[in-house]
């Protein structure tokens, strides 16, 4: 046969082929795929207009999607997200029961011995779960509980490799600051800043630096204090994080006052009562004010 | 004998070739329009589901339904329906003549649609063609197919200077009837001022009639006597005078602050309109903004489609739904 015949003939196969080679089932399934990235999308654009309502339903939705396929680990992630919703519409509880779900499905996962393929992505998503399990232990103020879940996290970060390794070092120095054991909240802190440099997570470096402060705070080093809040500070002004800028200057207030300066610890207060107010920081303006309030010296 | 020699070897087979080629034209013609169909989704099985409107303007047959920003299906058909014979929990309220629209849904995606969803009425974005929205429910139960879909018609901006033009209407009348009812001659606020007014004559005549007393005081005891007894008969009548204002005015401002009550809460309802006008407005300017995001986004769809292309798609992994961040210590 000539170059001609068998190009003809090729040109024919290849356009037939695709009927043959990728049947509409498979399509189907690349669609479905689609549709439940499109709603996790969808879900994260409302979370970022603060919609969490709307961002709970499509996650909930992208968590059944996820179902329908089998996919263990998108599950257990679309899971934790509506969790993460649920703890910024302040329904800790519900988001409690939906973490015990996905850590349900970890389990049976687990018994039937999945392979190595859905092994990583399973860990890591477990990584985020028992991370925020941990976090919503620490926010309720049970530390040990918190340390503990804190310590998973960081099992199932390392098995996956995962890269939010400071953030987990933070939650452990915040569980160990709530139990009173500021020696080893800043070591964790320390280990912290150091991970989230590596990770590129400003925003975790700058939690770092707050908890060494809170640590040398605790520890009564009101020096320390006042330089480490200072470093905080000059993050979270560069990240322009409202709440945190006011925490940042309450810590200083604090922080001032331990050194016995009463003037520019009030001044840092009543910056810390204006930042916190017009963030729209309610609890951290309350302890402002609360801190005004109260005679100097207590 | 042929006309012409066939001396050319080229010409060998010649039939034969032409043969061959027609055949392979054919069969890949056929496997170019198997294909096109296929893709087309032409033979996917749809589920109709429907609602009813009270006018079928913007909506046409043919028209998008869209999921989370995917084509499902379009609208197959409006009928005129008489809403008597129709089954209450469906109507939305709608009575006399109103339209039914018909979904034609692809079968596949009626699992993401749960059977309290709602169909949206709107553009793509501002400048852009309308389309049915479907918002999916959160309940468990999914919705089959014949089944009744709630239809919810967005607000747009001529609606909400409507109903601003109706409140701000609502708000002069009710501004105009406080008037009237303080300038309304029989009315009771005039009353009150007319007893008020009587009271303080009475009280100069009191005065007058006290100051007469006392220059006439060495007069006859009993012209004093006399004076003495007019002058509490004037003084029962003022504070009689008094009680009657008092009482007109116990009555008649309530009601009066009651008419600025009313007149206070529609100008809520009109901050409130306001306020809605200006999330709307909110809305749509960053979408306006968020067309060249579009283009971005429509460049995004054409990756998509050279993705799902056999044989790019092959060595593509699957994309995965980004988990939400959550920090070490989010302040709440």
């Amino acid at each position: 046969m000539n170059p001609g015949k068998m190009a003809a003939l090729a040109l024919a196969l290849a356009l037939a082929a695709p009927n043959w080679a990728w049947p509409a089932e498979n399509r189907q399934a690349m669609e479905r795929e689609a549709v439940a990235v499109g709603l996790s999308r969808k879900a994260a654009e409302a979370a970022r207009r603060k919609a969490h309502q709307r961002a709970l339903a499509l996650h909930q939705m992208a968590a059944r999607a996820r179902a329908a396929m089998d996919d263990a680990s998108g599950a257990i992630v679309e899971i934790h997200n509506c969790a993460v919703d649920l703890v910024r519409l302040n329904r800790p509880q519900e988001a409690m029961e939906k973490i015990n779900s996905a850590l349900e499905i970890y389990e049976e996962e687990k018994k039937l011995q999945m392979g190595r393929d859905r092994e990583k992505p399973m860990q890591e998503a477990m990584a985020r779960v028992t991370l925020l399990r941990a976090i919503i232990l620490a926010d309720q103020g049970q530390a040990n509980e918190a340390g503990q879940w804190a310590g998973k996290a960081m099992e199932y970060c390392r098995k996956a490799d995962c890269l939010f390794k400071g953030r987990i070092l933070n939650l452990q120095g915040r569980a160990a600051l709530l139990a009173g054991d500021h020696k080893q909240a800043a070591s964790a802190a320390r280990e912290a800043l150091e991970a989230s440099g590596k990770e590129g997570d400003e925003v975790e470096s700058a939690n770092a630096a707050r908890i060494m402060a809170q640590a040398a705070e605790a520890g009564g080093e009101g020096k320390k204090a006042y330089a480490e809040y200072k470093k905080a500070l000059v993050m979270d002004r560069a990240l322009k994080m409202g709440p945190k800028i006011a925490m940042d200057l309450m810590g200083l207030a604090r922080a001032s006052a331990m050194e016995g300066n009463q003037e520019r610890a009030r001044i840092f207060a009543k910056k810390a009562l204006a930042v916190a107010e017009a963030a729209d920081y309610q609890a951290g303006a309350e302890a402002a004010r609360a801190w005004l309030e109260k005679p100097a010296g207590e | 004998m042929s006309f012409y020699a066939h001396t050319d070897r080229r010409f060998k087979g010649m039939e034969l070739r032409v043969g061959l080629f027609a055949v392979v034209s054919l069969l890949g013609g056929a496997a170019l329009l198997a294909y096109v169909v296929n893709r087309s989704d032409f033979f996917s099985p749809t589920s109709a589901i429907y609602f009813y409107v009270k006018s079928g303007e913007g909506i046409k047959e043919g028209m998008p339904v869209k999921l989370s920003g995917f084509s499902i299906g379009s609208v197959k058909k409006q009928d005129l329906t008489d809403m008597s014979a129709v089954e209450k929990a469906h109507s939305a309220g709608l009575k006399g003549l109103a339209v039914k629209v018909t979904l034609d849904i692809k079968t596949r995606y009626m699992d993401w649609i749960p059977n309290d969803s709602k169909a949206f009425l709107r553009k793509e974005n501002v400048i852009g063609d309308q389309i049915i929205e479907i918002i999916p429910g959160a309940s468990p139960v999914i919705m089959k197919a014949k089944e009744h879909i709630i239809f919810a018609k967005e607000k747009t901006l001529n609606d909400y200077f409507a109903d601003i033009t109706e409140e701000v209407k609502k708000v002069q009348e009710q501004a105009g009837e406080t008037i009237d009812y303080v300038n309304d001659p029989k009315g009771e606020i005039k009353k009150a001022l007319d007893n008020f007014h009587k009271f303080t004559v009475g009280l100069v005549e009191t005065r007058e009639k006290i100051t007469h007393a006392f220059v006439t005081m060495d007069s006859t005891l009993g012209t004093v006597n006399e004076q003495v007894l007019d002058l509490s008969l004037k003084a029962n009548k003022a504070v009689e005078d008094l009680n009657m204002a008092l009482a007109t005015t116990n009555t008649s401002l309530p009601r009066t602050f009651g008419k600025i009550d009313e007149s206070l809460e529609a100008i809520n309802r009109l901050v409130e309109e306001m306020q809605k006008l200006v999330t709307v407005m909110g809305r749509d300017l960053p979408e306006m903004a968020a067309a060249g995001m579009d283009v971005t986004q429509d460049a995004g769809a054409v990756m998509d489609s050279l993705k799902n292309t056999w044989p790019i798609s092959r060595n593509i992994k699957p994309a995965q739904g980004a988990p939400m961040e959550m920090e070490s210590h989010e302040p709440r």
